[in-house]
C-alpha cells in the first residue's frame, strides 16, 4: 500500500534528471519533501559520497549517505582515456589529499570499486571535516595516474530511499536517517543494505534500474547460531550476489559474523525473509567487504573483516550447507574458512581481474595503500 | 598571515620576450573572487594572447603554473599538484582550484615562464616560486555536548542505546573513539558499545547514536556468556565524551562531558499501552494532549512513533517529550473536535531496553515470524469530551 511519486525534469544541457521524489509507506508515512537537484546542469548534487557499485555497462551507483539517496552516474568520458587496469599506489590517501588541496587527515575514504570494462579503480572520498565537507570521486588507472572525476555536467539519475515512517504528519523533521552500508547490482536491480540510527534493524531494498521506484524494503530475518535466536535486528553489513546451483542468491555478512544465504527471488517488497545462516565466523567482528572469485577451477568468497582479518571461504558447500539452527557454542561454525594472514589492514576490497584483488590497506604509520594482490 | 610573499628568481627578462624589466610577473592569491583563485599578473598582453590561442593540455598548464600543498621543505615531484582549472582572466593567468583552498594551509605556487608558448627554452632560470595562504580562521572551540538521552540517571542493565546531542554539527571523523564508559573506580569498561564504522548521525550531524553491543546485552549468547553485560545492576557508571572529538570546523569540543548514572535490574517486559495515562483536553480547545508512561521510552522513537487520529485520519500537530522521556505531549494544529479519537503507536516504539509493544527484546523469536516489513499500528482509543461551552 504505497503511493509513488515520480518526477522527470529536463535540464539545460540535456541533462535528464529522474527524481524519485518520495514513496509513501502507508498512511502514516510522510511524503518525501526533498527537492530534486537544482536545475543548474551542474551534475549530481551529492551531500556525501559513500558506497559504490558498478553495473556491468559501467554505470556507477554512488550512495549519498547524508540524504539517503543513490545516484546512477554516467561516467562518460571520465571512464575513458586512462591506462587499463589499476596500479599499486603507496600512500594513496596522501596523494589524493594533495590533489584535493589538503592533507590526509582531512579526507575520509569511503569506498573502492573497479570499473567492469576498464578495470580502473574508483575511490570515493569526503574532503573536509563537517559542514564544509565535500564529496570527491577519483580514478586510478593502470599507470597509477590519479584523476578527479569531474561531476559538472555529468549525466545522472537519482533514487531516494523512502522516508522513515512517522506517525504524526507535519511534525518536526525526524532526526532518523538511514545509513547505506553496501550496494550491488544484480539482474537489472540495485540492491541496497541500509541501517537506521534509531531502529536496530536490517533492511535490504531493491531498486530497478533505470530508476522507476524504490521498493518498500525487505526485512531480512536470520537464525543467528551464536545468538541462539532469530536476529531480525542485526544489520546486514556487506553482501555479494552469487549463483548457487544456477539460482541467484545473496551471500550476506552480518555483524558478529554470520554468513547468510538468501534466494534472490525471495526478496520482495514488504516481505519478511528468513535467510539461512551457513557459517559463523566469530564474535566481536564486523565484515567490511567481500568478493567472489575463481581459482584453479574452484570458487571462493574473500571477505575482509575488522578484527579477524581476511578470510577465504570455499563456496562449493554453500548449496548443500545446512542452516545453523542451534546455538554454536564454539567461536565459529558451519562452512569452513581459511584466514589469509598476508593480507593485513584491509579496509576496502574489490575484484581487479581474474588473478588479482585490489585492496585499500592500512600500512605502517597509518598510511593507506592501494595494492593489487594475487588472489589467494 | 599575509596573502603572499614573493620570491623572484634572476634571469626573468630572458624567458618571456617583450616584458618590461621593471614589472616582473606576480603571483597572488585572490580571495575577492567567489572562490579563492591564484593569479599570475604582470605578463605582456602579447604573451597572454599567444597563450589564449595555444590550447595547452592539462599537463602543459601544470608545467606552466603548478600549485601544490606545501610539504614544509623543498617541493618534490612526489606531491601531486592541486586539481583545478586554468584560464586567462583579463590580464592574468588564473588557476581555480577544484576545492576551495583551506584557510591557514600553505600552498606552493610555481610559475615557469619558459613554458609559455613561444618562449625560448631558457631552462628553469625564470621560475618564480612563492608560498600563498588564506588567513587561518581564528575560532575558539565552542561546540559542546548539550545532553544525553536517556535523561534519567537510572538505567536498566540491558540499556540498548544512547543519543548524544551536540550544540553544533560535528566532523566526519569517528565518534566511538571518543566515548568511554567508566566504572565506579574510574576504570574503563571494555568494549561496551557496538563497533560500527557506519556511524549513526542525524542529517545535520548534531545527534550521535551509541548502541550498546546487543551481543552482550542478550542473555545466553556467546559474547554475553564470555563477557557478561557491560552494565551491572547496583553499580554506578560514568559516560565520558572526550573533548578531543572534532566538530565540523575540525576543532575540539569546548570541554569534555561526563554523565553519571546508576544501573538497575534488567527490564525485560514488553510495553503495555494499558499502563499509559492519556489526558485529553476538552473539545474546542487547542490545548495539548498528554500521554504519560510508567517508564521512560526511547527519545528518538517517541518523536516519530506516536500520533493521533480521528476516524483513521491523522491529525497534524507538534510533538514534545518531557519528564525524562516519560511524557509525550501533542499540540494539535486545529482545535479538538468532540468524540472518539485514537492514539496511534507504530510498532517500532521501544523503551530504553529495546522492548516493544507485545514483544520484549529478550524473547526467543525462533518460533515466530513478524507479519511484514510495514510497521504495525497499535490503536489506543480515547474520547475528547465536549467543552464547557458546548
Amino acid at each position: 500500500m504505497y503511493r509513488k511519486g515520480f518526477e522527470v525534469a529536463a535540464l539545460a544541457g540535456a541533462v535528464l534528471v529522474l527524481g524519485w521524489a518520495g514513496l509513501e509507506t502507508g498512511l502514516w508515512a510522510e511524503r518525501g519533501q526533498q527537492p530534486l537537484p537544482a536545475a543548474s546542469g551542474n551534475g549530481p548534487g551529492f551531500r556525501a559520497i559513500g558506497p559504490l557499485a558498478f553495473a556491468p555497462d559501467g554505470t556507477l551507483f554512488a550512495a549519498d549517505t547524508q540524504s539517503a539517496a543513490i545516484f546512477a552516474l554516467d561516467l562518460g568520458s571520465s571512464a575513458t582515456g586512462g591506462a587499463p587496469g589499476a596500479k599499486n599506489v603507496a600512500a594513496v590517501d596522501q596523494k589524493i589529499a594533495a590533489i584535493l588541496g589538503t592533507e590526509a587527515r582531512e579526507i575520509l575514504v569511503t569506498d573502492l570499486a573497479v570499473h567492469p570494462k576498464t578495470r580502473n579503480a574508483y575511490i570515493s572520498v569526503m574532503r573536509g571535516q563537517g559542514a564544509d565537507a565535500r564529496p570527491a570521486l577519483l580514478r586510478i588507472d593502470g599507470a597509477g595516474a590519479i584523476d578527479v572525476v569531474r561531476m559538472e555536467g555529468m549525466k545522472f539519475s537519482r533514487a531516494e530511499l523512502p522516508n522513515a515512517p512517522q506517525a504524526t504528519p507535519g511534525a518536526r523533521r525526524s532526526p532518523r536517517t538511514d545509513s547505506i552500508t553496501d550496494m550491488a547490482f544484480v539482474d537489472g536491480r540495485l540492491l541496497v543494505a541500509g541501517l537506521s540510527n534509531e531502529e536496530f534493524a536490517s533492511k535490504l531494498r531493491a531498486i530497478s534500474y533505470p530508476f522507476a521506484g524504490v521498493d518498500n524494503g525487505t526485512s531480512v530475518e536470520i537464525y543467528h547460531g551464536n545468538h541462539g535466536q532469530f536476529e531480525t535486528r542485526s544489520p546486514v553489513y556487506t553482501f555479494v550476489p552469487y549463483r548457487l546451483d544456477g539460482t541467484p542468491h545473496l551471500i550476506a555478512g552480518y555483524l558478529c559474523t554470520p554468513l547468510v544465504k538468501f534466494p534472490l527471488a525471495s526478496l520482495k517488497a514488504g516481505a519478511k525473509v528468513t535467510g539461512t545462516t551457513i557459517a559463523e565466523l566469530g564474535n566481536r567482528n564486523r565484515p567490511l567487504d567481500m568478493i567472489v572469485y575463481k581459482k584453479d577451477g574452484q570458487e571462493f568468497l574473500l571477505m575482509a573483516n575488522n578484527s579477524r582479518g581476511v578470510m577465504k571461504i570455499p563456496t562449493a558447500s554453500f548449496t548443500s550447507a545446512q542452516g545453523i539452527t542451534s546455538r554454536v557454542e564454539s567461536e565459529t561454525g558451519g562452512v569452513g574458512f581459511e584466514p589469509v594472514a598476508h593480507m593485513k589492514g584491509v579496509e576496502q576490497l574489490d575484484l581487479l581481474d581474474d588473478t588479482h584483488t585490489i585492496v585499500l590497506a592500512r600500512g605502517e604509520g597509518g598510511v593507506l595503500n592501494l595494492e593489487a594482490v594475487p588472489l589467494p | 598571515m599575509p596573502a603572499a610573499s614573493f620570491v623572484l628568481a634572476a634571469g626573468l627578462a630572458g624567458a618571456c620576450s617583450g616584458r618590461a624589466a621593471d614589472s616582473p610577473p606576480r603571483i597572488t592569491l585572490r580571495t575577492d573572487t567567489p572562490a579563492p583563485v591564484v593569479d599570475v599578473t604582470g605578463l605582456p598582453r602579447a604573451d597572454l594572447e599567444r597563450l589564449a590561442g595555444a590550447s595547452l593540455t592539462p599537463e602543459q598548464w601544470i608545467r606552466l603554473l603548478r600549485v601544490e600543498v606545501s610539504s614544509g621543505g623543498e617541493t618534490t615531484s612526489a606531491v601531486p599538484p592541486v586539481a583545478g582549472s586554468y584560464a586567462i582572466a583579463g590580464e592574468a593567468i588564473r588557476f581555480t582550484p577544484l576545492f576551495p583552498l583551506d584557510p591557514g594551509r600553505q600552498y606552493t605556487v610555481v610559475f615557469d615562464p619558459s613554458r609559455m608558448p613561444g618562449a625560448r627554452d631558457g631552462g628553469t632560470g625564470g621560475r618564480i616560486e612563492t608560498v600563498v595562504s588564506r588567513p587561518a580562521e581564528a575560532r575558539a572551540p565552542s561546540t559542546h555536548v548539550e545532553r544525553v538521552y536517556p535523561t534519567l540517571d537510572v538505567l536498566p542493565e540491558n540499556q540498548l542505546r544512547m543519543y548524544i546531542q551536540f550544540s553544533a554539527p560535528m566532523g566526519l571523523r569517528g565518534g566511538l573513539d571518543h566515548v568511554r564508559l567508566l566504572d565506579e573506580r574510574g576504570n574503563e569498561v571494555v568494549d561496551p558499545f557496538l563497533p560500527l564504522d557506519a556511524e549513526f548521525w542525524n542529517a545535520d550531524r548534531t545527534r550521535y547514536t551509541v548502541f550498546f553491543d546487543p551481543g552482550r546485552v542478550k542473555r545466553g549468547i556467546l559474547p554475553n556468556k564470555e563477557m557478561g553485560r557491560a552494565l551491572e545492576p547496583g553499580r554506578r557508571y560514568t559516560l565520558v565524551v572526550s573533548s578531543e572529538w572534532s566538530d565540523a570546523y575540525g576543532l575540539p569540543l569546548k570541554s569534555s562531558f561526563a554523565r553519571e548514572f546508576r544501573v538497575t535490574s534488567a527490564d525485560e517486559r514488553p510495553l503495555d499501552t494499558g499502563a499509559w495515562r492519556i489526558e485529553p483536553p476538552d473539545a474546542g480547545s487547542s490545548a495539548p494532549l498528554t500521554v504519560s508512561f510508567p517508564e521512560p521510552l526511547d527519545h528518538g522513537l517517541l518523536m516519530r512513533a506516536l500520533g493521533v487520529s480521528r476516524g483513521g485520519a491523522p491529525l497534524a500537530g507538534e510533538i514534545r517529550v518531557e519528564d525524562a522521556e516519560r511524557r509525550w505531549i501533542f499540540t494539535p494544529r486545529d482545535p479538538w473536535g468532540a468524540g472518539d479519537h485514537e492514539l496511534v503507536v507504530l510498532s517500532f516504539l521501544e523503551d530504553l531496553a529495546g522492548n516493544r509493544i507485545g514483544r520484549a527484546f529478550e524473547v526467543d523469536a525462533f518460533d515466530r515470524v513478524d507479519k511484514g516489513a510495514e510497521p504495525e499500528r497499535h490503536i489506543v482509543p480515547f474520547r475528547v469530551a465536549p467543552g464547557p461551552g458546548s
